[in-house]
């Protein structure tokens, strides 16, 4: 029984992942449990304080990177030179390790206009209005063996259907509470309500690329293109065809305020829901315990879609041009890309389609060594299309809780970065200040780049990491009020015996 | 408070201890874009299917081609002259106004007659016997003198109108009388006049009495026929020049190839065509037809003429007609740049009675078809040998604008152009590409020795070219000879083309009589695959 609960478990979540961008926010949130937004971890947790205020535009700004691209190889040392990809003397072995069919890169930016929460009698209510943007991209490690070669060689077949762009710009509002059950458990809610503003998505079954020898004269080559995908696209721009109802181009709408308004702020087309539920346990002084899964919902995009969809085969032989004038020859090249949607049975339509935010299950231990100094453990598993990321987090808190809070710690991401993460809350009077970053590079060095075709002038760029994989960083401001406890149960004295 | 700065300080002192001992190795990256890695690029370019068909659409000078029933192609420049009705007859308005004089009486009424004539010919020698009139109006107004009274007629015994009648205007004398009659459908046999002038006559007549007047009166008549077109007119309409061209035309169909010393054209000839809807004998001579090569300076003057008798009369009207054929290839042949020419027609040559005694007697029909047109035809098919025809064309081939950073060739190891010619031309084709420096001198040449291009197939009894042949050529540019490119600063290549027609199998020195025919083809395949290396830099 308990099987096929988590079966149903695992089945919804992946149902709901669908084709993701997934932003998250710096684990080391977790540990300023003073800070507002660390309640983006688990919606159960609330900040120590009455009530709180966001300062409006600035209360969480929030930037993330993650890539397997740019990793202590994308640079290599040869015969005492540094080199990189367009190098002869770069080993490739190295990143095709590491990026494994693809290499990712991914971006988020996020911030929030307007944040506040206050508590009741039992529970805590708290309100966000978020704008998100989410940004990935996935280049085939094929597509890195084309430079690995030197281009295209007889004989050379070539996957290309990893390559991937999806990104979403969408809108949420949430509406949280956080309930005590009892004295030593509280549990959480936050439904959002999502505003889906532009997205693109691909979905790509097959992109091969052969280049095969003439079956009747070895000299000769031809390459074989097959392609079997679409790309959903819902943003305000439009779409002309030719009489075949072929594509053929896209045009951006104005920039106007009528425009911006209509398409952007207006613009309820996509809706979306999701919601984060969460569970802290306090098992005893020393102990406590929490759960929470996030982010489980998605966004239906409705609005100004479109689609263009192709599955076909392309056998290019060449140009075919009709004489060797340069008219002829220039009428056969840009013959050429129309023969490939023709081929490939290019289309474009309106199909609706789906993005998930990326579910992710956090389940965290702290153990309060006194009453501020802690030790912590934190796992968030990401879950993604057929795939799950999985990430270990421990860290050692200080919790002075009148002015400062910090947290040190250190992740292990399942073939990914390790490294340190820090956290840092200030606070003046009601003024919060906080700041928390995961992943950050520790090995660092000056990058100087000489191009010699611009009169050799180096160009330093110090403190560049030896590598990134991932990066996020989330700091704001806050007003506190009332930030010596709730006023049902008033904050502990830091200094007191534990 | 002491166990808590001891924390601090420890891990103060981890961080700063972290930050100096994770300072890596400084990375310099030295042209970071520069690709440097060998390249090895194996792929089709074009393939090219071109049709004979579609080169000569292509042509400047389309409306010279003109493709046969076998499709053969040929060159033809085709002028006519033509000559109508009116080139041959002319009637002016043929109008008259008299005054007669009647004579007064005071008892009795005194009859009066008059005959005129009104000529209808103009041009010496022309003399018209009978015409029926497709339209014309006769005009008439008749003025009585004062105070008599009496009666007219006024007759044209040669006009017999559609009715059978003859044309009478008639009335009694009072006010002044206009009358107007449509001659359409009438006939007009023409009265000679006494200076054989071709006429119809006009008689008046009447009774006139002056009511007791003494005194003679003037009859006031006038008489205009106008409008006057004839359908059907015969007579002798005299010697007369018809038909005078001259022209002078530039003949660049062959552009700017001096072909001369090598191409020999087969079958060229000149049809001078003539054909005569006239009654009338038509003599049509080239008084003058010159053909020039200003580059060499040879000339070849021809002349010839063509005559023609009467077409004969129907219905239906037969024309006469006839041609000949002039042997234009010795003209063709010396590269003509310009055609000269003057052409006369002439009708009635010989005169009214000819040699053999017999009368000419002349007819012209004016429905349309009664024209006499010229015909010039010059027609070249593409029957033709070239032999070694050489010629060298320039391409700019900076390879230093071309290859910006000389560091890019040492990546090379071979760039080789894999080109298949598939050729259902009958040509053969030898090329050599040099490459040459901005003084002239050669660095290298591209193609092997005597390198075909194209081959030609095999050309059968009748000159044409049977199936296709594939050459393959490959056109190798190794390290060594790109870099000896770069180094001599390579500025242009001279390809230089030798084409001969057949000389399949590969005998160019033979060159055979052949056609060219629309439905010839040439596939032109390129693959190119480009081998790299590490620099040895």
């Amino acid at each position: 029984m308990k099987r096929t609960y988590y079966s149903t478990i695992v089945l919804t979540l992946f149902l709901l992942v669908g084709n993701t961008v997934m932003a998250q926010n710096p684990l080391s949130l977790y540990y300023l449990d003073n800070v507002p937004q660390s309640m983006s971890i688990n919606p159960a947790m609330v900040p120590r304080a009455n009530s709180f205020f966001g300062v409006p535009g600035i209360n969480s700004v929030y930037g993330g990177i993650n890539t397997d691209i740019l990793g202590p190889d994308i640079i290599q040392k040869v015969n005492g030179k540094y080199v990189t990809l367009t190098s002869e003397l770069f080993d490739y072995k190295p990143l095709y390790s590491r990026i494994g069919k693809a290499a990712n890169l991914s971006a988020y930016q996020t911030v929030a206009p307007l944040m506040f929460g206050f508590s009741g009698k039992k529970g805590y209510f708290t309100f966000s209005w978020t704008e998100k943007i989410t940004e990935s991209l996935a280049i085939p490690k094929d597509m890195f063996s084309i430079m690995d070669n030197g281009g295209l060689k007889a004989g050379s077949q070539l996957d290309l259907s990893p390559f991937a762009i999806n990104a979403q710009y969408y809108r949420e509002l949430s509406f949280g509470y956080s309930y005590k059950f009892m004295s030593n458990l509280r549990v959480g809610i936050h439904a959002k309500v999502l505003q889906g503003l532009a997205a693109i998505k691909t979905d790509i079954n097959t992109f091969d690329l052969n280049v095969n020898y003439d079956d009747l004269d070895e000299r000769h080559t031809n390459a074989n293109m097959e392609l079997d995908g679409t790309v959903y696209i819902s943003a305000p721009i439009e779409v002309y065809s030719d009489e075949n109802g072929v594509p053929d181009s896209i045009v951006t709408p104005e920039t106007d305020l009528a425009t911006i308004l209509d398409k952007g702020v207006f613009n309820f087309s996509n809706p979306g829901f999701a919601v984060d539920v969460g569970a802290v346990y306090d098992y005893n002084e020393a102990w406590s315990f929490s759960a929470a899964i996030n982010d489980l919902g998605f966004i239906r995009w409705r609005g100004d879609l479109n689609s263009f969809t192709a599955d076909g085969q392309f056998n290019f032989t060449g140009v075919s041009i009709s004489d060797l004038d340069a008219d002829s020859i220039n009428t056969g090249f840009d013959g050429l890309l129309d023969s490939v949607k023709n081929a490939v049975n290019l289309t474009h339509g309106n199909k609706g389609f789906s993005t998930g935010l990326g579910p992710k299950l956090y389940l965290g231990a702290v153990y309060n060594v006194n009453h501020y100094f802690s030790v912590g453990a934190l796992s968030r598993t990401v879950f993604a299309k057929n795939d799950f990321r999985q990430e270990f987090n421990v860290s050692a808190n200080l919790n002075l809780y009148h002015v400062l809070t910090t947290t040190i710690n250190y992740t292990v991401a399942i073939n990914g970065a390790n490294t340190i993460g820090l956290g840092l809350a200030l606070r003046g009077g009601p003024l919060q200040f906080y700041l928390a970053a995961d992943y950050l590079p520790y090995a660092y060095r000056t990058l100087t780049i000489v191009n010699s075709e611009d009169g050799g002038e180096p160009q330093e760029i110090p403190f560049t990491p030896t590598k990134v994989d991932n990066f996020n960083i989330m700091f704001g401001l806050n007003l506190i009020f009332g930030a010596n406890g709730y006023r049902d149960e008033p904050m502990i004295d830091a200094y007191s015996e534990f | 408070m002491i166990k808590n700065k001891g924390i601090i300080l420890i891990l103060g002192a981890v961080l700063i201890s972290t930050l100096f001992g994770c300072k890596k190795e400084d990375v310099v990256l030295t042209d970071p874009q520069k690709y440097t890695r060998p390249l090895n690029l194996a792929l089709p370019i074009f393939q090219a299917k071109i049709k004979a068909v579609d080169l000569i659409e292509n042509l400047d000078t389309t409306q010279f081609i003109f493709i046969d029933e076998d499709s053969l192609i040929h060159v033809q420049i085709d002028t006519a002259f033509s000559a109508g009705y009116e080139d041959v007859i002319e009637f002016d308005e043929m109008a008259l106004d008299i005054s007669h004089t009647i004579a007064g009486s005071k008892a009795i009424e005194i009859p009066f007659y008059f005959a005129d004539t009104l000529p209808a010919a103009l041009i010496e020698g022309q003399r018209f016997d009978y015409t029926t009139i497709k339209t014309a109006q006769m005009e008439v107004k008749v003025s009585a003198p004062s105070g008599f009274t009496g009666s007219f007629k006024l007759k044209f015994p040669e006009i017999i109108q559609k009715n059978g009648d003859t044309l009478i205007f008639e009335s009694d004398f009072g006010q002044e009388y206009n009358d107007t009659r449509n001659l359409e459908g009438a006939t007009l046999s023409f009265f000679q006049n006494a200076s054989d002038i071709s006429s119809f006559r006009i008689v008046t007549e009447g009774l006139a009495d002056s009511q007791g007047g003494s005194s003679n009166g003037a009859l006031l008549v006038s008489v205009k026929m106008v409008d006057f077109v004839p359908n059907e007119i015969f007579g002798f309409f005299g010697k007369m020049l018809i038909i005078e061209q001259k022209q002078d035309m530039d003949f660049d169909f062959l552009g700017d190839y001096d072909f001369t010393d090598m191409i020999d054209f087969k079958d060229v000839k000149l049809t001078l065509g003539l054909e005569s809807y006239f009654g009338i004998p038509i003599s049509l001579f080239i008084d003058s037809m010159l053909f020039s090569n200003s580059t060499t300076g040879e000339t070849v003057l021809l002349k010839d003429e063509i005559r023609v008798g009467e077409a004969t009369y129907g219905p239906p009207l037969v024309p006469s007609k006839d041609y000949v054929d002039l042997d234009l290839v010795d003209a063709i042949n010396i590269g003509p740049d310009n055609i000269y020419y003057e052409v006369n027609a002439w009708a009635n040559f010989e005169g009214e009675v000819l040699p053999n005694g017999d009368t000419v007697q002349n007819f012209l029909i004016n429905d349309g078809l009664g024209e006499i047109e010229a015909d010039i035809l010059i027609d070249i098919p593409f029957w033709f040998k070239i032999s070694n025809y050489e010629r060298t064309d320039i391409i700019d081939f900076d390879i230093r604008d071309m290859i910006e950073d000389e560091t890019t060739i040492d990546y090379l190891e071979e760039l080789i152009l894999y080109f298949d010619f598939n050729n259902g031309f009958p040509f053969s084709i030898q090329a050599q590409a040099y490459a040459v420096n901005a003084t002239g001198d050669t660095i290298e040449n591209l193609f092997d020795d005597d390198q075909y291009l194209w081959k030609s197939p095999a050309i059968d009894v009748n000159g044409k070219a049977v199936g296709m042949e594939n050459n393959p050529v490959d056109l190798s540019l190794t390290y060594e000879k790109v870099k000896s490119m770069y180094d001599n600063g390579v500025k242009f290549l001279h390809i230089q083309t030798n084409v001969s027609s057949g000389g399949a199998s590969g005998t160019p020195e033979i060159p055979e009589f052949v056609k060219l025919y629309t439905s010839y083809n040439l596939e032109i395949k390129l693959s190119v695959d480009i081998t790299g290396k590490a620099s040895t830099k």
